[in-house]
């Protein structure tokens, strides 16, 4: 009943039920209306078992409904060193449906460096683009144009000539990139080609439509392709979300060259919120 | 007057000679890693360039080896004998002997670790690189996290390089040394499935032929109580890393061949990885695992291609001066390396060795020539005879290593090893009677043509 309640909107906390539009009057976004509860367990799954001390102050992001063709998430990326959890970044992906296609924007900014501390700047690695995909299970990346340099934001300039902008194309698995209409690259990708910030839009999808198991080369963030990639979907899980709220999650895994492990774990809406990969996390924030 | 090529050094961390896919053929046995990973650009460099088999480190950690790479010194020699010190301070690196010779703009991005104990260095202040200008990557000990931000700024970088004068470039990258974090030692075991969660079977290394043995081994263990299955998972994770840094490494190259100019690519890694040979993780040790790791050159058009070289020896120490030689200046006083551009250029042979010298840790020290490889541990006698480290003020001292304890200390310590029959160093020969003429040569070799040479660095505390 309480789960219920919580997907219609309502969360039910000590003996007070409160409806999301007051929450609305009070601040909350009406639009992206979230309750947050504190804390999700990892049941002892061993890749939350890394993420242990940050989930235990983890506020899950529960909405009403999500589409997994159009939406934008925001997460937070943490390197998982030693025995803390560091944010050092975070990464928004924007998916829209576009006639046959779907495009994506997105940005992701990792912190890179301390820098210069008398001045206390800190330099961050920002790449961030725009992705035109087919609307296939892969999300095939047909065109892109990404820039990426080391900055202290993502509005200011490049560090010292590390900043350049590069488009990207694939014609039926050639690929090709260039920069100010000079190619740098051409490259083969094996089989049909993903690219690795759709996978979350991918496994979303799996989750919703069909588990079957996905076979890909990837494209990394721009520039590399990863080839024999395998999408696997290993089983479901209940999580106690916080205050004993059980979601239901999908698992998938990731495997093939250059690939740590990577599972994906993806909620009773279809939304992709945490991927863990050895020792880097992707957490859905708001 | 001819400009003289753009130099870029790529240095990985903790990668051992085989984890290159294009020596699947050199190391035939199917324990060997190259049988377990694909490295497209690792193969493309060693097509088109020159490399070697007989590439050892200069001492099998981190600080030590990459002092070696940075000065053409021998870590005894630049005082950085052990982890997170500093080079000394009268020992140029290579940043300030190409600032105070050419005209070539220096830049240095990634994993440095050369002399003190920073990892990354910053772009200004007291963690600013002598001679080079920095830029600034690397919050944490990652390679995951970081040696894409490495490759991905470093190749913009070179891209956009358009100055009348030639760079000096460097790119650390921390893979595939993020292993280190697979064992239980250093992150609780949660890195390492306990069984084979994700159903990789088959396609994990099998454990190598020498993961058990019989000799007495004198070295710490850094060994875990892994099952067979989180070895094997330890494995196929480390030929990830590899695969990793293999496309750090492509966007490096996409960059160098966008260029118009010519620039020379040296790769070279600062050790090995125990990758369950003799039981063992990580490096510290004198086995081959520990100590061989990738050197190749190239320049197409000007270095010989596809040479992969199992006669000469070489190690880090000659990075220095073949660079130097490159820029068509003298490699600094006392170096100890040799230029190998006539033998990458014209085959030429005159100038290598034929034989590799490297020392591990302070009181270690290895001799491989022809088949065999000596392996002695010093007893510290207390004077300045025997390994020890100098410091500023001119006195020597015994070296306490991190751990406040003396590791090897404890008796002197000789292996010997057939690597032509034995080449996962299996049987120790050094108490067989039937090689002490052998272990005797190879003694005195170390005594006579090695020990004599150094000359003692200082222990600089830079940090």
């Amino acid at each position: 009943m309480e789960k219920l309640q919580s997907r219609r909107g309502f969360l039910k906390k000590a003996g007070m039920t409160v409806c999301m539009s007051q929450l609305s009057m009070l601040g909350w976004s009406a639009g992206f209306s979230a309750i947050f509860s504190e804390g999700v367990n990892s049941s002892g799954e061993f890749s939350l078992l890394k993420l242990e001390k940050l989930l235990s102050g983890y506020k899950f992001p529960f909405i009403d409904n999500f589409s997994t063709d159009s939406f934008s998430s925001v997460y937070k990326l943490y390197n998982l060193y030693g025995s803390n959890s560091i944010n050092a970044g975070d990464l928004s992906i924007n998916s829209a449906v576009a006639g046959e296609k779907r495009q994506f924007n997105f940005s992701v900014s990792r912190l890179a460096n301390n820098g210069i501390k008398s001045q206390k700047l800190n330099f961050k690695y920002i790449v961030s683009g725009d992705v035109l995909c087919q609307n296939n299970e892969i999300l095939s990346p047909q065109k892109w144009n990404i820039s990426s340099k080391i900055s202290i934001s993502r509005d200011n300039e490049a560090f010292n000539g590390t900043g350049l902008k590069y488009e990207g194309e694939n014609k039926n698995g050639e690929i090709y990139l260039m920069t100010s209409g000079k190619l740098i690259k051409k490259a083969i990708a094996s089989i049909p080609l993903s690219w690795k910030w759709g996978l979350m839009a991918v496994v979303q999808n799996m989750a919703k439509v069909s588990l079957h198991e996905l076979q890909f080369s990837m494209l990394d963030e721009f520039d590399t392709i990863y080839q024999n990639q395998k999408m696997k979907f290993r089983k479901k899980v209940s999580l106690d979300c916080g205050n004993n709220h059980l979601i239901d999650f999908n698992v998938f895994e990731l495997t093939g060259d250059g690939m740590i492990p990577t599972v994906y774990w993806i909620d009773n809406l279809n939304r992709c919120i945490f991927v863990v990969s050895g020792m880097e996390a992707y957490v859905l924030g708001v | 007057m001819k400009r003289t090529p753009n130099i870029l050094i790529i240095i990985s961390d903790q990668q051992g000679i085989d984890t290159i896919g294009a020596y699947r053929e050199k190391f035939s046995h199917e324990a060997y890693l190259c049988h377990w990973l694909k490295t497209p650009n690792f193969d493309k460099m060693v097509a088109g360039g020159y490399s070697f088999l007989e590439s050892h480190s200069t001492n099998p950690v981190c600080c030590p080896a990459r002092s070696s790479i940075f000065t053409g010194r021998y870590s005894t020699e630049t005082g950085v004998t052990f982890n997170n010190i500093g080079i000394d301070k009268n020992v140029p690196n290579m940043g300030e002997w190409f600032e105070a010779k050419t005209d070539y703009y220096r830049i240095y991005c990634g994993k440095w670790h050369a002399g003190g104990e920073w990892n990354y260095p910053d772009a200004e202040g007291t963690r600013k690189i002598p001679g080079f200008e920095t830029i600034p990557v690397g919050v944490s000990g990652t390679g995951d996290f970081n040696d894409f931000q490495v490759s991905g700024a470093m190749k913009n970088y070179i891209i956009n390089y358009a100055e009348e004068k030639p760079f000096l470039a460097v790119a650390g990258f921390m893979n595939p040394h993020d292993i280190c974090y697979w064992t239980p030692q250093l992150f609780g075991g949660k890195l390492v499935p306990e069984t084979d969660i994700f159903e990789l079977g088959s396609a994990r290394p099998p454990l190598p032929p020498n993961f058990n043995f019989n000799f007495d081994d004198p070295f710490p263990k850094q060994q875990t109580k892994f099952t067979k299955d989180e070895w094997q998972n330890y494995l196929h994770d480390y030929c990830r890393m590899i695969e990793k840094l293999d496309a750090d490494l492509g966007r490096l190259l996409d960059a160098v061949d966008s260029r118009d100019d010519e620039t020379l690519v040296i790769f070279t890694s600062d050790h090995g990885e125990g990758a369950a040979r003799h039981k063992r993780v990580q490096k510290w040790h004198p086995f081959e695992q520990s100590v061989k790791v990738p050197f190749i050159a190239y320049m197409p058009g000007k270095i010989k291609q596809n040479v992969v070289d199992a006669n000469h020896f070489v190690s880090g120490i000659d990075i220095m001066t073949t660079v130097c030689e490159y820029a068509a200046i003298p490699a600094p006083p006392n170096c100890k390396g040799r230029s190998l551009k006539r033998l990458f250029e014209k085959g030429d042979t005159k100038d290598v060795m034929d034989c590799a010298y490297a020392e591990f840790q302070h009181i270690g020290r290895v001799v491989h020539k022809g088949d065999f490889k000596y392996v002695k541990i010093y007893n510290y006698s207390g004077l300045p005879d025997k390994p020890f480290i100098r410091l500023e003020d001119g006195k020597y001292e015994k070296f306490q290593s991190c751990a406040g304890s003396s590791r090897y200390e404890t008796s002197s310590n000789m292996l010997l090893f057939n690597l032509k029959e034995d080449p996962w160093e299996l049987i120790n020969l050094a108490t067989n009677p039937n090689y002490s003429l052998k272990l005797n040569e190879l003694d005195l070799l170390l005594a006579e043509e090695w020990e004599k040479r150094i000359i003692p660095g200082i222990h600089f505390d830079r940090n």
